[in-house]
């Protein structure tokens, strides 16, 4: 019996190695390939992060197994010692000593992130959209296509005071590839949290606070949508917000420049769509049924749906 | 050294216990039902009973629909011929779509489940007896195998199917479009669109209740219902400034077998209050009514259930079924024609080039003529004097508590025009419909003869200038494309 703890015991950090290996190689459970610049480097810390944790965790588990597996040998009574001083010492060390490495080592990719100084240049004073949480959907207001902000100031004022030309959209937020951009964030009621696993960006959205949150989406060919003529980012909400956290998902659309733009006209001719010209409504559902003359009725059956 | 220890049986026991505790969840999920409105289970008893067996004769249950053809209601339906029968008593055979470009589709749809029906050959006119009386058969499809073009049906054929007969499988559609309200809607708006689902308790101002058959946001003139459109823009949209959330992930013809459904839950609540227009008379608070005027109660029963079994009621009865089905056809297919879409003549007033047209506006939002200010407030905020009058219902009674109320009575506030939150649609188009046709089922009230096109246009300005300091959104400057794909597209 204290054999099978001993193997037991091994046995978990051999399967844990494997797929520490395997995971990643195969891409299990993983959000595929950042898709953007910042991204690929926040990966890299996550990947010299499971490989600082794996050595650790094989090393642990092997020096556990080593120990009960010499002590399944012994017969005696156990006693109780104080211990060993400078393991304890080692052991405090050097998992501190890897901390403030990760601490250190890290801050470079935070501080690219997080702090507004170190935030690709001119992209505060050029945002993309006010993107606006609520229970349970994800609300865009794009600046006019031709306003330009001169400076802080003014991005502060226009996120005050709605202008007159601003776009709007909701759960499907447009931004042109290959260049850093930025959104500011805010929520309407509760906490909301962005979350766009693909390009590797989590903000969680504070009542109160209108954060900028900015990055990079660099389009893979083999990823583009062909009819958007660029690539679909999944978007959820990160947070739990209540009962319809669920549906709070939408989609990042990342198209070259020149898409983009015309995706903004043809957004500001929809608002501004006044009825007259081209009276012909957009067909978006069928004519009527040719069967309405026929009189009568018939069954539709079917398994209850309730519980799918 | 005495150890307490468990016994094993014991603790497989309680092992299996646990399991089984888990295994069983938290209790049996409710059948969905559809309940019967008020007003019905007002009525007494025999009158009561003799609509919702209307009700459910022509509209079945979640479990079971029944596609009432007299509809406009796109159901789902696909056309076929007989390639091969399985012979004389069997329930199976082999088909072919009479339109080969759907074919490729439908391999696609589970047609398990949906309606069938014979349009010629031997089997058109098939009865079976059932509680001993002869009744047309109710074909169902029970199997259907696309990779070998077969279809098995409920019930067995008397006939072998010779090649070329014709058929069509109804309610695909529809079958589809209530798995998904099941799943996105029905926890708000109620299995039977009543607005009254599990989470509906959370909601302020509450979801939409279809079964009055009236729908607020709508671009059809202020005598027409909703159009398929509409319910598509809005499913797909959202609805700003309410807790409808937007469907825009849903694949287009996800959208549009959902509006489909929810068209017809509001037809089948619509058909129920048609139903009941005409017998207030046999409802409670007429009873009631009769009894504070010195009747008895027990006479007054008896006298309206002897009437309600008479040979004339029921005749009547069967004709308003008829008249609502007529009813219903007419105007909710009426609703999708071009003609029924709100489109002004000329196009809106450019509020840059005609910089007056937002004074104008305000003087007419302020004026008499149509009294803007008395709900929508001077300022607009919503806060006009008739939000703490005391306002009257239709049949002339006082409400109880001041306060504009809509068709379902439910308190109201006029929309606070600053907050720049439009329910249905910040575009010009939208507001110019909001306020040519009125809203539907509130107090607020259709200009289109009041006020003259050019009039509207320096209101819609007016309007969509009070969020930003007076300066409205600027006009087109070119014409519209006939579809803005960018953002229609999937």
């Amino acid at each position: 019996m204290k054999k099978f703890w001993c193997l037991f015991f091994i046995f978990w950090p051999l399967v844990a190695a494997l797929s520490f290996i395997v995971a990643p190689a195969r891409g299990w459970w993983f959000p595929g390939p950042a898709a953007s610049p910042l991204g690929s480097q926040i990966d890299d810390l996550f990947y010299l992060i499971l490989v600082i944790v794996s050595v650790t965790f094989v090393l642990v588990m092997a020096a556990m197994g080593y120990a009960v597996w010499r002590a399944s040998h012994n017969t005696e009574k156990s006693n109780f010692t104080h211990g060993s001083h400078s393991l304890e010492v080692i052991w405090t060390i050097v998992p501190a000593g890897i901390l403030l490495f990760i601490a250190l080592y890290q801050l470079d990719v935070w501080a690219q992130y997080r702090v507004k100084g170190r935030f690709p240049k001119g992209v505060l004073t050029a945002p993309i959209a006010e993107v606006t949480a609520r229970q349970f959907e994800w609300r865009m207001r794009y600046p006019a296509p031709d306003r330009k902000f001169a400076n802080e100031a003014d991005v502060q004022k226009w996120l005050r005071q709605p202008e007159p030309g601003d776009l709007h959209s909701v759960n499907d937020l447009h931004v042109p590839t290959g260049t850093p951009v930025l959104i500011y964030l805010r929520t309407q009621d509760v906490q909301h949290s962005f979350f766009v696993p693909m390009l590797r960006v989590k903000q969680d959205a504070v009542p109160g606070l209108v954060i900028p949150v900015w990055f990079e989406a660099i389009n893979e060919a083999k990823n583009v949508n062909p009819q958007l003529q660029g690539v679909v980012h999944e978007w959820v909400c990160a947070e739990l917000c209540g009962w319809g956290h669920y549906k709070m998902k939408a989609r990042v659309v990342s198209q070259p420049a020149p898409v983009f733009r015309k995706y903004l006209a043809d957004l500001q001719r929809e608002e501004l769509d006044d009825g007259a010209k081209g009276a012909a409504p957009v067909a978006v559902v069928p004519g009527r049924d040719a069967d309405l003359s026929v009189a009568g009725k018939q069954p539709v059956g079917g398994q209850p749906a309730v519980n799918e | 050294m005495a150890r307490a220890t468990i016994p094993v049986r014991v603790r497989w026991l309680a092992t299996a216990a646990l399991c089984a505790v888990a295994a069983s969840g938290c209790g049996k999920t409710p059948e969905a039902v559809f309940v019967s409105s008020k007003r019905t289970t007002d009525m007494i008893r025999p009158v009561q009973s003799r609509v919702e067996q209307a009700v459910a004769e022509n509209f079945g249950t979640p479990q079971n629909l029944y596609a009432s053809l007299r509809l406009p209601i796109d159901y789902g339906t696909a056309e076929g011929v007989v390639k091969e029968g399985g012979g004389a008593g069997s329930n199976h055979f082999t088909y072919e779509w009479t339109k080969p470009e759907t074919a490729e589709q439908l391999k696609k749809v589970d047609l398990t489940g949906a309606a069938f029906v014979w349009d010629s050959g031997p089997n058109t006119n098939v009865t079976i007896t059932r509680q001993r009386k002869d009744v047309p058969a109710e074909f169902q499809v029970i199997g259907y195998h696309p990779t070998e073009q077969s279809i098995e049906l409920s019930i067995n054929v008397p006939d072998n199917p010779e090649p070329g007969d014709k058929f069509r499988v109804i309610g695909f559609g529809m079958q589809s479009g209530r798995r998904l309200y099941m799943q996105h809607c029905m926890h708000c708006h109620g299995v039977s669109g009543d607005g009254n689902g599990p989470t509906a308790r959370y909601l302020n101002p509450l979801p939409r209740d279809y079964r009055l058959g009236v729908f607020k946001f709508t671009s059809t003139s202020s005598r027409d219902k909703v159009s398929r459109e509409d319910l598509h823009r809005i499913i797909r949209n959202g609805i700003p400034g309410t807790y409808m959330p937007s469907f825009l992930l849903l694949k287009d013809e996800e959208l549009k077998a959902i509006t489909e459904y929810v068209r017809w839950l509001a037809q089948r609540g619509e058909f129920e209050s048609r139903l009941n227009a005409g017998l207030k008379d046999y409802s409670k608070p007429a009873i009631d009514e009769r009894e504070k005027k010195g009747e008895s109660r027990a006479d007054v029963e008896k006298e309206l259930t002897k009437a309600a079994t008479s040979k004339e009621f029921i005749a009547e009865f069967d004709e308003s079924i008829e008249s609502a089905f007529a009813g219903l056809s007419r105007d909710w297919g009426r609703a999708d024609e071009a003609s029924s879409v709100i489109h002004p003549k000329s196009g809106r007033i450019d509020p840059v080039a005609d910089a007056a047209s937002i004074e104008r506006g305000r003087k007419l939002y302020l004026s008499d003529k149509t009294k803007c200010a008395s709900c929508h407030g001077l300022g607009g905020r919503g806060d006009g004097p008739q939000t703490t009058d005391v306002q009257k219902r239709s049949d002339g009674s006082e409400y109880d508590k001041p306060g504009l109320f809509d068709a379902w009575d439910k308190e109201i506030k006029p929309r606070d025009l600053t907050q720049g939150i439009y329910r249905g649609g910040r575009r010009p188009i939208d507001v110019y419909r909001r306020v040519y046709a009125g809203i539907k089922g509130t107090p607020m009230p259709s200009f289109n003869t009041a006020l003259k096109e050019n009039e509207i246009w320096d209101i819609v300005n007016y309007v969509l200038s009070v969020p930003y300091n007076g300066k409205a959104p600027p006009a087109l400057k070119e014409a519209p494309v006939a579809t803005t794909a960018s953002t229609a597209e999937e």
